[in-house]
């Protein structure tokens, strides 16, 4: 069932996300009425011209439903649109997001090194030495990066 | 003029610059190497930490980044039919059955060779192009400046994907993204309502990161596996490669012009400009027989297109501050960063630093062939290395960058939601660099827009430089979209006819 969802959402995505435009160019021209002119004009022009588009867009689904559209152009590689491939995307989103919530919560160094190590044990199920010298050698990359580009680093939320 | 450019020579020659240049070649070809990587994602990887440095630094790191991959992609394309990028796919044709025969390093030594002469042609035809432009587009007033960014944009939606409405459509959201955050003509704050980091609007940093970095690291890793199972050694014939490329000067420096020529037109790509000129060579060759099988004049006339297009993508970009490709568009970003105004006004203040760019690109030319030639064995052995040992160092200082930019929580939380977004555009057949470009150009064409409004009213729509403008958009955009679509079927026939041989022996 949650791959049959996942595989119609993939399938018929390009809608839904016309729509998340068409509603967003909505919102942008009607908030933008409030404004003063110099500051209306140009979100006036622009998501009148939008909201042509994205309906123009429409219909043109429309017509063509039940055909496969192709990939982006300019993309390359892989045409795999499988439900797992899609699930699996999500998960390493998943993973980015453990990493930001580490990175503000414990410090940019050990949330850097526990990451790739985490990321490399239990995802990829990586040896142990690999792993923990790409996890050292990750730390020191930004311990060096840090001192010569005096980069700054989060006040970590847990306080240590 | 003259002047400028001898400075401009010398203000390169600082060593911090060409470290910087040097870097820029390094990120480069290793970015080119790795199929599904690309330059963009390398300029957006850096953008970050361009910050504090001078702006021929950082142009000379961009540039460096954006003239060394067409050099560097050609290594998968030839050791294993892979196209390291959408500017390499044509060398395939050839370079690969070179490869399958023992010639890789015939091959690589040919394309290298090309892509040096030709990147060397485009520099050369950029500083040609400068000095006779340079009256006729300062006589341009805001309302032409607002057509003609409108031209690039309308161009570049049309062409960067399959369907012209969903280019269009992206390059459009990119503009109103781009209207978040405080108004250049008014003293006005739009749609941050209370939130604080929304006042000085999205960061390019973050929009460029989350766009196009975290889609492509997602898709490789769901994808696993080595970049490459296995690969052809390179065998031996370097020499014979260069000479190849000699003897057929003529081809070299027809599509080297050719690659210039297309390369201007914003939008067109380089997978486009790979076609054209395979088709070209192809066509126009007496003997057509060994086409697809292993001629050398298939992988030098793409590989000297492809690298000479880097001169003609800079012409609009710098002159018109309207960007030729989705790296242009970053360049364009980063001078913003560095408080350079895009456009005709560079030619005037910023000189110099349009010869450093024009510099930087011969030089990274020169660099890139160079390394590429002389590490050519440990940069193969890149293909090797699982991407899963990869990803995690790009995932760490993608997030590290983000956070460079405000040092907010909020950098990575719009970081992780526009790679999302870049994400679904991707899987949904949304082009994404119409929204990356929109969203750039969104404060340079506002603020055209609205001194055309102020001085003119509406009837600057009237205006005959706008009304010429428009016709050659409109005539613009016509012919390329049948040039497109010509070389999009015409490619397609050409690998149907060769892909089943080429796949029959990729396999192990």
């Amino acid at each position: 069932m949650k791959a049959r969802l996942i595989g119609i959402f993939t399938r018929h995505l390009q809608t839904p996300f016309v729509l998340f435009v068409l509603v967003g160019l909505v919102a942008v021209l009607t908030i933008s009425q409030s404004f003063s002119l110099g500051a209306r004009l140009f979100p006036t022009v622009v998501a009148a011209l939008g909201i042509l588009l994205a309906l123009l867009e429409l219909g043109r689904q429309w017509l063509r439903r039940g055909a496969r559209e192709a990939s982006d152009y300019t993309d390359l590689g892989d045409e795999d649109d499988s439900p797992l491939f899609f699930a699996k995307g999500l998960l390493f989103f998943a993973w980015m997001l453990a990493f930001v919530v580490l990175f503000l919560g414990i410090g940019a160094l050990p949330a850097a090194g526990l990451f790739v190590l985490a990321l490399l044990k239990l995802q990829f199920r990586s040896p142990w030495l690999p792993s923990l010298g790409l996890a050292a050698g990750i730390v020191i990359l930004l311990w060096g990066l840090g001192k010569v580009l005096q980069l700054r680093w989060p006040a970590p939320w847990l306080g240590f | 003029m003259l002047d400028a450019f001898v400075n401009a020579f010398w203000i390169l020659l600082d060593p911090f610059r060409l470290l910087m240049l040097f870097s820029g070649v390094a990120i480069g070809i290793a970015v080119g190497i790795l199929p599904g990587l690309g330059g963009l994602m390398g300029m957006a990887l850096v953008l970050p930490f361009l910050f504090g440095m001078d702006a021929y630094a950082g142009v000379a790191l961009l540039i460096g980044i954006a003239a060394a991959v067409p050099s560097a992609d050609t290594f998968p394309s030839v050791l294993m039919g892979i196209p390291g990028s959408s500017g390499s796919q044509a060398t395939i044709m050839d370079g690969y059955p070179m490869a399958r025969r023992g010639e890789a390093a015939r091959a690589l030594g040919a394309a290298f060779t090309a892509s040096l002469i030709g990147g060397l042609i485009g520099a050369l035809a950029l500083s040609a192009v400068v000095p006779f432009a340079r009256p006729l587009i300062l006589a341009f007033g805001s309302p032409e400046l607002f057509m003609l960014t409108l031209l690039g944009l309308s161009i570049i939606g049309v062409l960067s994907g399959n369907r012209p409405l969903k280019g269009m459509l992206a390059a459009v959201a990119g503009l109103a993204i781009g209207t978040v955050g405080g108004a250049p003509v008014a003293a006005e704050y739009r749609f941050a309502g209370d939130f604080l980091y929304l006042y000085d609007g999205l960061s390019l940093v973050i929009v460029a990161l989350g766009l196009f970095a975290l889609p492509e690291i997602v898709d490789l890793l769901a994808r696993g596996g080595a970049i490459a199972e296995r690969a052809r050694g390179l065998g031996h014939g370097w020499m014979d490669g260069v000479r190849d490329t000699l003897r057929h000067k003529w081809l070299v420096i027809r599509h080297s012009v050719i690659g210039v020529v297309i390369g201007a037109i914003p939008g067109m790509g380089s997978s486009i400009i790979d076609w054209v000129n395979y088709g070209i060579v192809a066509q126009t060759s007496k003997d057509r027989s060994r086409f697809g099988k292993g001629d050398v004049r298939g992988v030098i006339a793409p590989e000297s297109a492809n690298n000479a297009k880097e001169g003609g993508v800079l012409m609009p970009t710098l002159l018109f501050g309207v960007p030729g490709s989705s790296a242009m568009a970053m360049l364009l970003g980063a001078l913003m960063i560095f408080g350079v105004q895009p456009g005709p006004q560079m030619l005037t203040r910023d000189l110099d630093l349009v010869f450093v760019i024009i510099w930087s690109l011969a030089l990274a030319n020169v660099f890139g062939t160079f390394i590429c030639l002389l590490l050519s064995r440990p940069i193969a052995r890149l293909t090797f290395v699982p991407f899963h040992y990869i990803a995690p160092v790009i995932i760490v200082i993608v997030i590290v960058g983000a956070w460079q930019e405000t040092r907010h929580w909020a950098d990575l939380a719009f970081l992780l939601g526009f790679g999302l977004l870049g994400w679904l555009m991707k899987r949904s057949g949304m082009p994404r660099p119409p929204l990356l470009i929109g969203f750039i150009l969104s404060g340079l064409a506002e603020r055209y827009l609205w001194m055309s409004y102020n001085l003119y009213d509406w009837e600057w729509l009237t205006r005959p430089g706008v009304l010429t403008i428009g016709a050659l958009a409109v005539a613009l955009i016509v012919a390329s979209v049948r040039l497109k679509r010509n070389t999009s079927q015409r490619a397609e026939a050409i690998q149907a006819a060769e892909r089943p041989e080429i796949d029959k022996e990729s396999r192990p």
